[in-house]
């Protein structure tokens, strides 16, 4: 057998490669617990050495669709395959899945090696054989002089590495995540979210990634797949989905927005309750009435007389300021009241800007997006 | 008063409970293991002498060990389906739970009485067995080892559930979803995961039954033969017939060092820490439990690869939650097994005749007036309850203070103090019996009420200690700080804060040790005499005569009693622990 880190190494991509094989595909998933609906008609196609991450809210349902995947709950309906094989019912132990649960769930009883050795003696490999691949396992998670330590005896930090290293000993063909970071503190998952899309990269594994946390599913995602109430709100790149959300939801769910209802002839100009005009790409405008959203970061100040620069333009009045490390956060009031944000480098010239100033707030017309207006 | 809640905190509080256990148990003990080394007066290994010269003494503690052995034997095996079925099981928990406790708390008498009803020549069984044609001769099911197997095993199945379930509980059962997930077939993910994890328990368990076992006498006296005769049945006979002190204490050291020897080899495999129910988070096993558990890895794979193979046999489709078919119906037969004996004794008493007699002829309440106007059993009765409430309030009064010291204090003794304090319930009853008839007896106590009382008080130490114990465990303290901080005194945050929180706790540590005095025998066959008999002396004093309707009577009584207290108590607890308490 071949090792991970002997695997064919596959470029870093952001987009889906369509000439890869499909190793999951999700067909029409249902689940219900009693009178809850946890999951809703779900379709999903990960192609292979592909980062997908499963976001949403607690409750939205990313977790029940992952344990669907693992075989961990039978669904109601609808149809999963696993590399090519319809596995909807098919117990855990033959889907050739790896899992990384949320408390790693390594073995207490047995030590770190035997963990890592597990998998592979379940498969009825030889002694050389497993011997070799838990030491090549323990050192791509640079843990290799823990394999006679128990699990208790390693801090969290080591104990997620070593969950890693046994879910990925015997190259499954996709390995699952169920918010493997949530337990660590900040600067630990910082780092560990790195020392996993690194590992992703160079191995070229496939991951299937739960997470509830937005910076997180930015970070690592080739794909994010929004989740909420047991349905997919919305499927794409980190880029795609942080700069063209379809939904309210998921322009409030991943970062700031500001959000305006606009009053539109669907040409891809609109008037503000302001009265103030604004354009935008008429291309995305769903039917119906509709709000803009524009991210704080896209958001400018101008200097009085220099002039609209082609950007959009609002009349603001700066109400108060929060200096938040690199970034600076203005938070303004536009003629009318409605509360607008701008996100500044704290190092850009208009970011000392004071409250109780008035100012030209300006965003170019690429960065405002329509989307269907909702009530509150 | 301010002075002594500011000492809450400290190790003193337990100083009156193990001063009490010290002089009431600890003492009379070591002083009649002591008296095995005296003679006419004089110090002598006599009575080691003819102890190691005459075989009849080695026979007995072979018969002992036997049956405690194969006691735990059956014990563990019945019990540990049925705690794993308690531990997968969600909702109904508490109601199942009760089919354990019942019988964990109902009589040994009355249980074993039950048996008889059922094994005896003319019993339920032979009966029923005849009467459906399959034997012409009735089986000789009572008075023989079998029969003591039976009922010990029925007496220490509930003992063995209780110690393990704690144990399965704690278990994550996400691990076995772990190993399904990395290949695990359902047989290699029980016997490779899910049972070495509960191994901890399954040892506290065998451990536990198997020196209870040692030191029980009722049912091998009741349903065994002369030949099923145990060794403490011994020390009684050399005490009570032979009033041979000495020698008597020599069977006592005998049987205590067995009781040693096993704690210390259980200690060396697992560590006796994990009695409280613990898992030991990294195994730091000596050198023997290194080889025994690398023997037991190679014995458990193969059990896993045969039970792999053998379900391979068989469709599997993943049982979401929930318990599987075979396991429901193996732990519903045991828990059968539990429950259904012991309800024998209530037809029994509603007979028409003067005899037990299977079934029972006619329908009479006469036993239940005979019993309901003998001032013998109404006195017998009172005095159980007075010498219960006595003892379970002793048994508060010294063991909530020790059970805070143990808790919160942090003191160089309190290993030894804790083990001081549980010492009743790991040595025998017979011990304590033995060594506070010694005591009492130049004290004037036996036969007294008091004297019955400061005995039962003993065992109700250890069992408030432990439920007390956990209780301040899972008490959150800031909420004393927060009491502090609001400007409450150290006594006023006691009374209005601590103690009205605790309180369920302590209703359930008064209820755990008026039971156990309530049912106590042992202790009672010593420290009672002429016409100051507790419930249980007198049923005993009678079965030894003859197991009659009117016992059957007396039991049925009892047992409802005790199964309203039970499940009166364990709706206290529940109620409490839904608070979050």
């Amino acid at each position: 057998m071949t090792h991970p880190a002997n695997m064919s190494v596959s470029p870093p991509t952001n987009t889906i490669d369509h000439s890869a094989a499909i190793k999951l595909q999700v067909e029409g998933l249902r689940k219900t617990y009693g009178p809850i609906v946890a999951l809703d008609s779900v379709d999903l196609k990960m192609v292979e050495g592909e980062f997908l991450t499963l976001l949403g809210p607690s409750g939205s349902g990313k977790s029940t669709l992952l344990w669907a995947v693992a075989g961990l709950n039978n669904p109601d309906s609808g149809r999963i395959w696993l590399d090519g094989r319809e596995a909807t019912y098919a117990p855990p132990q033959e889907r050739d899945i790896g899992m990384v649960f949320q408390n790693y769930a390594l073995f207490p009883h047995l030590s770190i090696a035997e963990n890592v050795a597990f998998p592979l003696k379940m498969r009825r490999k030889s002694g050389t054989d497993i011997g070799a691949a838990v030491k090549n396992a323990l050192n791509t998670v640079q843990l290799s002089h823990v394999g006679d330590r128990f699990p208790a005896e390693l801090s969290g930090g080591q104990q997620q590495r070593i969950a890693l290293a046994r879910a990925m000993v015997y190259e499954p063909s996709v390995i699952l995540m169920d918010e493997p970071l949530g337990a660590l503190d900040k600067k630990l998952r910082d780092h560990l979210q790195i020392e996993i899309k690194e590992l992703h990269e160079r191995l070229g594994v496939t991951i299937l990634y739960v997470t509830h946390d937005q910076e997180e599913a930015l970070v690592m995602s080739d794909r994010i797949c929004l989740m909420k109430d047991a349905r997919i709100e919305q499927i794409g790149t980190s880029d795609e989905i942080y700069r063209r959300p379809r939904t309210h939801f998921a322009a409030d769910f991943l970062g700031e927005s500001n959000i305006l209802p606009i009053e539109s002839d669907g040409a891809g100009v609109g008037r503000l309750s302001t009265g103030e005009v604004v354009r935008f790409d008429a291309g995305l405008a769903p039917e119906g009435p509709l709000s803009l959203m524009i991210r704080p970061d896209a958001v400018r100040i101008l200097d009085v007389g220099a002039g609209s620069e082609g950007l959009d333009c609002v009349m603001a009045k700066i109400e108060s300021r929060i200096m938040a490390g690199a970034i600076t956060k203005l938070f303004a009031t536009l003629s009318d009241g409605t509360r607008f944000q701008a996100n500044l480098l704290t190092g850009s010239t208009h970011a000392g800007v004071a409250p109780g100033v008035s100012v030209i707030l300006g965003w170019s017309s690429d960065a405002a997006v329509p989307l269907l207006r909702e009530s509150a | 008063m301010e002075q002594f809640f500011s000492r809450l905190r400290g190790p003193w509080l337990s100083a009156p409970a193990a001063l009490y256990i010290s002089l009431v148990f600890a003492v009379p003990v070591l002083w009649l293991l002591g008296l095995s080394l005296v003679d006419n007066g004089a110090p002598s290994l006599a009575n080691y002498e003819r102890l190691a010269s005459t075989p009849l003494y080695m026979r007995l503690l072979g018969i002992t060990l036997k049956i405690a052995a194969l006691t735990t034997l059956f014990a563990v095996i019945g019990a540990y389906p049925v705690a794993l079925m308690l531990s997968q099981v969600r909702k109904r928990r508490n109601l199942l739970l009760l089919l354990v406790l019942l019988p964990f708390w109902t009589s040994f008498l009355v249980r074993a009485f039950a048996w008889m009803v059922l094994l005896g020549r003319r019993g339920a069984i032979n009966q029923t067995l005849e009467g459906a044609g399959l034997i012409e001769q009735p089986l000789t099911l009572m008075y023989n080892t079998t029969g003591v197997l039976v009922g010990m095993s029925h007496a220490m199945l509930p003992l063995a559930v209780m110690t393990m379930l704690p144990v399965m509980l704690a278990v994550d059962r996400r691990l076995t979803l772990a190993a399904a997930t990395l290949g695990a077939r359902p047989g290699s993910a029980f016997w490779l995961i899910w049972f070495p994890l509960t191994m901890p328990g399954v040892a506290a368990a065998g451990m536990l039954v198997f020196v209870t076992s040692l030191g029980f006498f009722i049912t091998p006296a009741l349903l065994g033969s002369e030949r099923d005769t145990v060794i403490v049945q011994e020390i009684i006979f050399q005490i009570q017939q032979q009033l041979n002190w000495g020698f008597a204490g020599a069977i006592g050291v005998l049987v205590l060092l067995t009781v040693l020897a096993i704690l210390s080899a259980y200690n060396a495999v697992f560590g006796l820490s994990t009695l409280g129910g613990g898992i030991g988070k990294a195994p730091q096993k000596g050198p023997v439990g290194r080889m025994a558990s690398r023997i037991g890895t190679g014995f458990l794979t193969i059990l896993a690869r045969m039970t792999d193979a053998a379900l391979s046999l068989v469709p599997q489709r993943l049982s979401e939650r929930g318990v599987s078919h075979p396991l429901a119906a193996t732990s519903a037969l045991i828990l059968a097994f539990l429950a259904v004996p012991t309800l024998f004794i209530v037809p029994v008493a509603f007979t028409e005749a003067s005899f037990l007699s299977w079934p029972p002829r006619g329908f009479s309440l006469q036993w239940f007036d005979a019993v309901t106007t003998d001032p013998r059993w109404i006195e017998a009765v009172g005095r159980s309850l007075l010498v219960a409430i006595l003892s379970a309030g002793i048994g508060l009064l010294l063991g909530v203070p020790a059970a805070f010291a143990i808790a919160r204090a942090r003191f160089a003794a309190k290993p030894a103090v804790f083990a001081l304090l549980m010492a009743p319930v790991i040595v025998p009853n017979i011990f304590i019996a033995v060594g506070l008839f010694y005591l009492f007896s130049r004290m004037g106590l036996v036969g007294t009420t008091l004297g019955l009382s400061l005995g039962h008080a003993v065992l109700a130490i250890p069992y408030v200690l432990v439920t007390v114990i956990a209780v301040v465990r899972s008490y959150d303290e800031r909420l004393d700080l927060a009491a502090y901080t609001l400007g409450a005194s150290r006594a006023e945050t006691l009374r209005r804060i601590t103690l009205p929180l605790i309180r369920p706790g302590l209703i359930s540590a008064f209820m755990f040790a008026f039971i156990v005095s309530f049912d106590e025998l042992t202790i009672a066959l010593f420290l009672t005499g002429g016409e100051t008999i507790t419930l249980p002396k007198k049923m005993w004093d009678d079965a030894i005569l003859q197991v009659s309707p009117e016992l059957a009577a007396a039991s049925t009584l009892l047992f409802l009693f005790m199964t309203g207290f039970v499940i009166v108590a364990e709706f206290i607890r529940q109620r409490a622990a839904k608070r979050g308490a």
